[in-house]
């Protein structure tokens, strides 16, 4: 699995920037970057976890009620 | 008649039933102790004198009746201030909420009041339960907690004022939450007993969401039996919260026939506090009189990564709204006014992955665990950190908490009960995190413990 790249850390940061910037100062900014990378450190260690397809989530989808 | 503060529930509920304790009179005790040590220790939001009163003096009518409905009845409790109670502000410990009512009981709350348990107080928390990312503990609507041992220091959170409650004796329990520590922190810090039910026990209708998957609601009180009695009048299905476990669950009071068989993670201790570290080791001699303890090793996977991520996307979507509207700005944590955007970034594909990841961590856990009743592990790395200091200087994440990221993730049950003192006498605890809905199990070794060491009998001097 493709680990995170710089690159993709700073779109993801234009993603914030261009939703959240003028809600906050350019320290807070900073720490937002901060917060960013820590969540795309968690992500480098679980895409270095290989999945098989047969992985499903383990959440469970039941359609309502129960059958006849 | 010996005081009936810090009175455990199994004695409080004889002298009730007995009549030598009077409910409306017991109730005006705790009522005057949290108005008058409650706001110096900042641990209430509302006290609900009123209605604490009415439900006083009707269990009190009901026992001299012969109508005694059980373990709980007159017995006063606080309520953190997420579960949401009919006529009452619910303010989720954040100030733009503060006259906020949400006009519903929540299930915990029901359950309790039909149990006979008197509500005195809505109890301070961490605004949002932590869930906008706080660092440093001035981060409620009522002020930063303030530790009962020593003022200067942190309850711990997010369930700061059900903690502070309960050590100084301001109620006989509280109820708390758990998403990741938010229980069992508190109670280490504060010196009570604080279960973290499995996930799915108690109905978590009418609390706060943070993260569906992993918000659980449970006791905080005296010690482990308390804790048990509590359990038991709250858990059990809820057709209001389809992911309720769908069994009665019933408090078993038995000894267990069969010696313990317990397991530490190796190393999980070795970057503790030294002070935690020597008092771990020594509730470990106190445990190895009664039970077996092992040594085992957990699989390497990304534990902390899994469960963090898990957080992440379940409260970037359980406050969208909130977040995007920017009432967040005025929360009390600076912090907290910006610290949910990042993760609003957080990709559907890495939360899918943490989710299927959490199925190998299911697995590996219950594997691991299998031959053991119970993991065992200092609750948290060190005591109760100074009011105003950061107990992390950087985002939520990086800190290594294999116990709770295991634990929540896995929706594991877990309970901390005191374990001794540092030199500066502040309390540590240790943590008994069990099996999936094998409460009863982690009960009676935690209640073994405390039959063999007196940290639960020990209370803070006067606030």
């Amino acid at each position: 699995m493709s680990q995170p790249t710089n690159r993709e850390a700073d779109i993801l940061f234009t993603l914030i920037q261009t939703r959240y910037a003028d809600r906050v100062t350019p320290d807070e900014l900073e720490e937002m970057r901060k917060s960013l990378n820590a969540i795309l450190d968690a992500a480098t260690a679980m895409r270095a976890i290989k999945l098989e397809n047969s992985d499903e989530p383990h959440q469970f989808f039941k359609p309502s009620g129960e059958p006849e | 008649m010996k005081s009936p503060i810090h009175t455990p529930i199994s004695q409080l509920s004889k002298q009730i039933k007995s009549g030598k304790i009077s409910p409306v009179q017991l109730t005006e005790t705790f009522l005057n102790r949290l108005e008058t040590t409650g706001p110096r220790l900042n641990a209430v939001v509302t006290i609900t004198r009123s209605l604490a009163l009415k439900q006083a003096r009707k269990a009190e009518k009901e026992i001299e009746e012969g109508n005694h409905r059980g373990p709980l009845h007159g017995v006063p409790w606080g309520a953190k201030d997420l579960l949401s109670t009919k006529g009452i502000p619910t303010t989720w410990g954040a100030e733009p909420y503060r006259n906020r009512i949400i006009d519903t009981d929540a299930t915990a709350v029901k359950r309790l009041r039909e149990a006979g348990a008197i509500l005195c107080a809505k109890l301070a928390m961490i605004e949002f339960a932590g869930g906008m990312g706080y660092r440093q503990p001035n981060a409620s609507l009522t002020g930063p907690p303030r530790n009962p041992w020593n003022p200067d220091t942190w309850t711990g959170g997010s369930s700061s004022g059900s903690g502070a409650a309960v050590a100084a004796g301001l109620l006989s329990f509280a109820i708390g939450s758990e998403t990741w520590g938010s229980i069992l922190s508190p109670a280490n810090n504060c010196g009570v007993s604080g279960l973290r039910p499995t996930y799915g026990r108690v109905s978590r209708h009418g609390a706060m969401a943070l993260s569906w998957t992993l918000d659980k609601l449970g006791p905080l009180a005296q010690t482990a039996d308390d804790c048990g009695t509590i359990l038991q009048a709250i858990a059990g299905p809820d057709p209001e919260d389809p992911t309720t476990i769908q069994k009665p669950w019933k408090y078993n009071t038995r000894t267990p026939k069969h010696r313990p068989r317990l397991a530490i993670l190796r190393g999980v201790a070795d970057d503790a506090n030294p002070e935690v570290k020597d008092n771990f080791d020594k509730a470990l001699k106190t445990i190895r009189g009664y039970a077996d303890v092992e040594e085992i090793d957990l699989p390497n996977l990304p534990y902390e990564a899994i469960t963090r991520t898990i957080l992440n996307a379940e409260a970037a979507s359980a406050y969208e709204d909130i977040v995007d509207s920017g009432i967040i700005r005025g929360l009390t944590a600076p912090e907290d006014r910006w610290g949910p955007y990042a993760r609003t970034a957080l990709l559907a594909t890495d939360y899918l992955r943490a989710i299927r990841l959490r199925g190998k961590m299911i697995k590996t856990a219950t594997e691991t665990m299998e031959p053991y009743d119970a993991l065992v592990a200092p609750s948290a790395k060190k005591p109760a950190t100074p009011i105003g200091e950061d107990f992390r200087k950087i985002a939520p994440g990086a800190t290594k908490d294999i116990m709770g990221a295991v634990g929540n993730g896995c929706g594991l049950p877990a309970i901390s009960v005191p374990d001794g003192f540092t030199q500066a006498g502040l309390p540590t605890g240790i943590q008994f995190m069990g099996k999936p809905y094998e409460e009863n199990t982690i009960l009676a070794i935690a209640r073994a413990y405390q039959a063999l060491t007196d940290w639960h009998t020990h209370h803070p001097p006067e606030a």
